[in-house]
Order: C-alpha cells, then sequence, then structure tokens
C-alpha cells in the first residue's frame, strides 16, 4: 500500500528528470560505433539475386536457342494490354482499361510452367522497339507502333541487346506483383550484356519506373522527345584506400538494367553481387535521366536522394527508403512516401499526396491540393492556393500564405497558421496552436496548451475548446458583430473590446452580433480583445 | 493508450532504421532516451561525471548490439535495464557505501508522522543524494524505475526479502531526511 511519498513520487515522477547530459556525449558515441553497413542488407537479398541471376541465365539461354530457330530481326511487344502487368506501373496508369480474368491469369509468373516455351514468332505486334548507334556512339533505342510489318524498323539489330529478362531480372520486390514472363519480349540485358552505356536514347518512352537499391535519381525534362539516360557508379569500402569513381561502360561493375515494356522504361538499379560479398562496400548509382515533360514516373528506391524537374505528367510516384526528395517546377499528380528523409516540393502545381515517417516536409509555392501525413518531423507549407489536410505525430506544423482550407491534426507538436484565408480545422493533442494574420472560419481544440489568435478576423461562428491551456485571441471584427458563449471549469474569461469590459470566473454569455464565438476551457483562462 | 502505441512504432522504425545503417536513426533514438536515461544513471551514481560516462557506455553498446535486438517496441525498456546494469557496475567498483542489512539501525523508533509532511520534488531529490548507495539504488529501482522486487533482487544478486526490507528501510531514512529539511527550514 502506497503512503503519501510513494504517492508523491509516482505523481510528479516526470519532475525529476530535469538534468541533462553533457551535449558532448553524443559526439561520443556517433564516433564509437560503427554503423552497420548496407552489407547486412544485402546479404539478405544475395540468394534471391543469385537465384535471379541463375534464371537470367537460364532464361536467356533458352531463348537464344529459339532465336536461333527464327528470323525474326525486330524486336516484337506484345498489346499494350497485356504488357502492362509487366510494370505496376504500366498498370497503374492504364487501370481504366478492361482486363479480361483469363488475361490477368495469363500475366501472373505463377502461371507459366515452361519459360523456355515461349512463342516469339506468332505474337501481334502493337509497339517495336529498335535499338541503333548514332555517329556519337550512343545507343538509341525507338519504341514505335507496329503498323507497317515490312517498315524500316524491321533493320537487325546486334543481338545481345536482344535479351529477354527473366523475371527475376525485374525487381524481386514480395510486395509487388511478379512480371510476367509469357510473351515478354523486351530490350535489355543481362550481366554479359553490352546495354546502358553511357549515354543511352530511348525513343518513344511515355512512361518510366525506376526500381532502386542504392541510387541518387537526377530526372529533368527537356524540349527532346528523347529519353535519355546517364549514369556513374560511386564506390568506396574499407578494402578500398580511397572512394573511386567507375566508368559506366566497364561491364562487370554495371548495376543497371532496364525493359521497355509498351511505351514503358522499367529502369532496374542494384547492388553488384561480387560487390555484396565484401564488408563495409558501399555503392551508389547517380543515375541522370532527360525526358520529355509529359512523362509520368514511378520510383521505387531504397537508399538515396531523388530529385525532380519540370515534370508535366498524369502521375509522379515516389518511394523511398531512406533519403532525401526534392521536387521543383512540376505539375502533375504527386504521391510521394518517405520512410526517413526530407521531402520539399516548390514551384508546382497539381496534387500531393505525401506520408512522411521521419523528416520535414516543406511545401513552397504550390497550386493544388494537399494531404500530408508524418510520423516524427516538422510540416513547413507556405503559398499555397488549395485546401490542406495535415496530419502530424510528431512535429511543427506551419502553415503561412495558404489561401484555402486547413485540416490539421497534431498529436505532439506547435501549429502555427499566418497569413491564411480560409477555413480552418485544427486539433491538437499537445502544444500551443497560434493564429496570425488571419481570416476565416476556424474550428479549434486542444488537450493541452494554449491557443493564441493575433489579428484573426472572422467571417462565421468560431468554436474554441481547450482542456488544460488558455485561449488568447485579438479579434480584428467589431463587438457589435459578435455573440459569446464562454464557459470555463477552472480560470478566469475576460472580454475586453470597443470600450467594454466583461469578466467572469464560470460562464459569459453575450448575445448581440452574428458571428458566434464559443469557448470551453476546463483548466485555462480565455481573453478576447 | 495510442501515444504508447505510437511510440511503439516510431521505437520500431527507428530501431529498424538502424539495423538498416542509417545514422540519422542513430542520432533520433538517442535524443529520444538520453535524457531519461541520464536522469536513471545520476539517481543511481549519483555524480553527473559518471552518469554522463554510464550514458555513453550503454548507447554504445546498445548500438552495437541493435542487431541481435529483435523486439524493436520494447528498445526502451531494454537500454533501460543496461543503463541500470551500467550504473550499477560502476556502484559497484567503488564499492562505496553499499549498505547491507546489517548495517541499519533499528529506524521503527524514529517513525515519522508521514501524514504531516508536505512533500516537494526538490527536497525530495536532495534528500536522495544523502541516501547510502544501496538505500538509493533500491528507491531507485522500485520507485522510480518500476521494477519489481525479484528484478531488483537479480540485479543486486541478493534476496527479494532483502530487496523488500532494504527499500523499506530507505523509505523511512529519507522520510526522516525530508522532515528533518523541512523542520529546519520551518526553524
Amino acid at each position: 500500500m502506497q503512503n503519501n511519498f510513494e504517492t508523491f513520487v509516482k505523481a510528479h515522477r516526470t519532475e525529476f528528470d530535469t538534468f541533462e547530459p553533457s551535449a558532448a556525449i553524443w559526439q561520443s558515441i556517433d564516433s564509437g560505433i560503427q554503423a552497420p553497413s548496407s552489407a547486412v542488407t544485402a546479404s539478405k537479398v544475395t540468394w534471391l539475386k543469385s537465384f535471379a541471376f541463375g534464371a537470367s541465365i537460364v532464361t536467356g539461354v533458352g531463348y537464344f536457342v529459339l532465336k536461333s530457330s527464327s528470323d525474326t530481326e525486330q524486336i516484337k511487344n506484345d498489346s499494350p494490354t497485356k504488357n502492362t502487368a509487366h510494370s505496376s506501373f504500366a498498370a497503374k496508369a492504364e487501370e481504366d482499361e478492361q482486363k479480361s480474368p483469363a488475361t490477368q491469369e495469363e500475366s501472373t509468373f505463377s502461371n507459366i510452367e515452361n519459360p523456355l516455351s515461349m512463342d516469339y514468332s506468332n505474337n501481334s505486334p502493337s509497339l517495336i522497339a529498335t535499338a541503333t548507334s548514332n555517329e556519337n556512339g550512343e545507343t538509341i533505342i525507338t519504341v514505335e507502333p507496329a503498323i507497317q510489318p515490312d517498315s524500316k524498323t524491321e533493320k537487325p539489330i546486334d543481338q545481345e541487346l536482344i535479351v529477354p529478362l527473366a523475371p527475376s531480372a525485374v525487381p524481386a520486390k514480395p510486395e509487388r506483383p511478379a512480371p510476367p514472363i509469357k510473351n515478354l519480349q523486351t530490350i535489355g540485358r543481362d550481366e554479359n550484356s553490352a546495354v546502358a552505356t553511357k549515354d543511352t536514347i530511348f525513343m518513344g518512352i511515355k512512361a518510366i519506373e525506376i526500381n532502386s537499391s542504392f541510387a541518387d535519381i537526377d530526372i529533368q525534362t527537356h524540349e527532346s522527345d528523347q529519353t535519355s539516360l546517364n549514369y556513374t557508379v560511386d564506390e568506396s569500402g574499407e578494402n578500398k584506400k580511397s572512394k573511386r569513381k567507375n566508368n559506366t561502360d566497364d561491364k562487370s561493375r554495371n548495376p543497371i538494367s532496364y525493359v521497355i515494356n509498351g511505351e514503358t522504361l522499367v529502369i532496374t538499379i542494384s547492388a553488384n553481387e561480387k560487390m555484396l560479398g565484401k564488408k563495409h562496400l558501399q555503392k551508389l548509382v547517380n543515375l541522370r535521366l532527360d525526358v520529355p515533360k509529359e512523362t509520368s514516373l514511378l520510383i521505387n528506391n531504397s537508399l538515396g536522394d531523388i530529385a525532380i524537374k519540370g515534370i508535366e505528367g498524369k502521375a509522379t510516384t515516389i518511394h523511398s527508403s531512406l533519403g532525401d526528395v526534392r521536387i521543383n517546377n512540376v505539375s502533375t499528380g504527386l504521391e510521394v512516401t518517405l520512410e526517413s528523409g526530407d521531402l520539399t516540393i516548390k514551384n508546382s502545381k497539381g496534387a500531393i499526396n505525401s506520408s512522411v515517417a521521419l523528416g520535414e516536409i516543406t511545401i513552397e509555392h504550390f497550386d493544388g491540393n494537399i494531404n500530408s501525413e508524418a510520423s516524427s518531423g516538422d510540416l513547413n507549407v507556405s503559398d499555397i492556393e488549395g485546401n490542406i489536410t495535415a496530419k502530424n505525430s510528431l512535429g511543427v506544423q506551419q502553415f503561412n500564405q495558404i489561401n484555402g482550407n486547413i485540416k490539421s491534426n497534431c498529436l505532439s507538436g506547435d501549429v502555427n497558421i499566418s497569413n491564411t484565408k480560409g477555413n480552418t480545422d485544427v486539433h491538437c493533442n499537445l502544444g500551443d496552436i497560434n493564429y496570425e494574420n488571419y481570416k476565416g472560419n476556424p474550428t479549434i481544440s486542444s488537450n493541452a496548451g494554449n491557443i493564441i489568435g493575433k489579428n484573426v478576423e472572422l467571417i462565421d461562428n468560431i468554436t474554441i475548446s481547450n482542456s488544460l491551456g488558455d485561449i488568447s485571441f485579438v479579434l480584428v471584427n467589431k463587438m457589435d458583430d459578435l455573440s459569446f458563449d464562454l464557459e470555463t471549469d477552472m480560470g478566469e474569461l475576460l472580454i475586453e473590446k470597443d470600450g467594454s469590459k466583461i469578466e467572469d470566473t464560470e460562464a459569459i454569455k453575450i448575445e448581440k452580433g452574428k458571428i458566434k464565438v464559443k469557448g470551453r476551457t476546463s483548466s485555462g483562462t480565455q481573453t478576447y480583445k | 493508450m495510442d501515444t504508447k502505441i505510437e511510440q511503439k512504432e516510431l521505437n520500431s522504425s527507428l530501431v529498424n532504421r538502424c539495423k538498416k545503417g542509417d545514422n540519422k536513426a542513430y542520432k533520433e533514438l538517442y535524443g529520444l532516451y538520453a535524457k531519461a536515461m541520464f536522469n536513471i544513471s545520476l539517481r543511481i551514481v549519483n555524480s553527473t561525471d559518471d552518469a554522463n560516462d554510464v550514458l555513453q557506455e550503454a548507447f554504445i553498446k546498445a548500438f552495437q548490439s541493435i542487431q541481435k535486438f529483435d523486439n524493436q517496441a520494447a528498445f526502451g525498456g531494454w537500454l533501460k535495464r543496461v543503463v541500470v546494469n551500467q550504473s550499477i557496475d560502476v556502484i559497484r567498483k567503488k564499492k562505496e557505501n553499499f549498505i547491507s542489512v546489517d548495517q541499519v539501525g533499528n529506524l521503527e523508533e524514529d517513525e515519522v508522522e508521514f501524514e504531516e509532511i508536505v512533500y516537494d520534488v526538490e527536497s525530495v531529490r536532495e534528500s536522495m543524494l544523502e541516501l547510502a548507495d544501496g538505500y538509493r539504488i533500491i528507491l531507485t529501482l522500485y520507485l522510480f524505475e518500476d521494477y519489481s522486487h525479484k528484478d531488483i533482487a537479480s540485479m543486486l544478486n541478493i534476496s527479494e526479502g532483502t530487496s523488500k526490507s532494504q527499500y523499506n528501510r530507505a523509505k523511512k531514512k529519507i522520510i526522516q531526511l525530508i522532515q528533518q529539511k523541512t523542520f529546519s527550514h520551518a526553524k
């Protein structure tokens, strides 16, 4: 049974933890820990990749057997409807297209009994991809509709480039549907091929899907209808004396493979198996794509920063585990999921649906609606023409220059709204809510924290409730335009406006103007001026 | 309840990221727990320098072992145990005033009127500093850190009964000290 002493300690337990450790401790710890390198993660996928590589070889050999007995020299893609399942992006982009159950069944890898029995000669191609080299030695991949079977696109291409990728050559992510193999005809590469050279150019690409393990990805737009791919590889590790940058023409170190699926270019960036066997070896691909503005994007990146500029495609979807994402000057539907990293979107329009587990979100100069969720990290939003829905578990929400409605939910952290016109619905569990230079119809509630408004102009009724904390508002509205319905369980109530002063410790009710101010506090003072 | 779940999810996410080698996550985890762990250690070792050392060693130890850690959501509890053990080790190495049952006099006759005392955090904290190490450790572990007498017995390699009796005596002792302070202030 507890006595008073025990009861007191339990009730004030958190007040005893007031001392701070030395600021130098973290630096000592930081230098003392050896952060586990990518080798740990890599080791988990090595067997999968080995299997995938083996499957690639088996499938590739089988294909060449078939290929040698065929006169076909052009690359034929199956109908776009079937090919949509090859890429999750394509499937999403063309979700309006009807698929028969039979077609869908065909498109699953599990239904392919024998990949080596693929019939390449009986396909009815709707798209043809060809590879040529220009005078600069650049590889040019062209995708065109197959209207004329005997057109110039039938010219022979380097057989080494016509290596069908095994299903496992496309990223083997369990959460995503396994790509089909039946009727798959692509341009791509295996470990022994010589594609994805320093400058590879694709024609006729409308969408790009990137599945990457370790890459900084930089995507920019240009006026051309070409899609150009360029990259470098950075390697560093304790078994190397210094960091070095590889020549991308070094085939054995080339970590990029790609598949053209209809009008979608699917790029896979993965670590080299040889590299994974060595401890503490880190490898990062710097991928640069210059694409037509209208290109749609789907990017899955495990590690690395992503920068996108100028895109105006239908949709841009990004999933990143670790790394910052910077988006500038785009006009698209944006969907961004970040596990760890900062998200910055500037000078853009469209719509944003973002989710960041740990990191800051900054959105500036944006036209369109925003839906943002963050587990831990601040949200900074400014100069927005559109409605905003924001949810934070831990972090400050900052809204400035918003012309639209705001719906905000913050578990722990302040919510600041300034220079804003529009209705707001703000709930904060723990933290202050601040309004400044605001015009609109707010609904505000807080469990613990102060609610403060400066230079606030109400256009309709306002409801404010606070369990533990004060409410203080300086209103632009005239006293004659306002009515008050204020109550507090413990605290004071004060209206001091336009020469009149009304005080009470329990309740104030004034029926006067059209706009009704309803304030409730359990423990806290309410002041309206 | 929601806060606890979200804290667990946050822990789980941070630990997972640490396992993947995310240096940011290490710092986040440190920021989340450093202050609380430092105060736990400080109550036990009663020295700022020692508590800093304990904190540093405990975090390095925890981070180096994080790959083996499976129950991510319970990281805080695990880290606390590391801190407590490290802190007890510090006291053991110093071998200062690790009070035994035999050393404790009969406090029954000195029993005070508990109900008359108005407690405040500062006086409790000051009085704790004056307790012998053994008393302070048991009082800290049981009352502040919610360990059971069974756990405390295991940590200190004493019997459960000893833990209970030491705790009761520590409690009486600290109340005496607080009362003395209150009385002297009143004078």
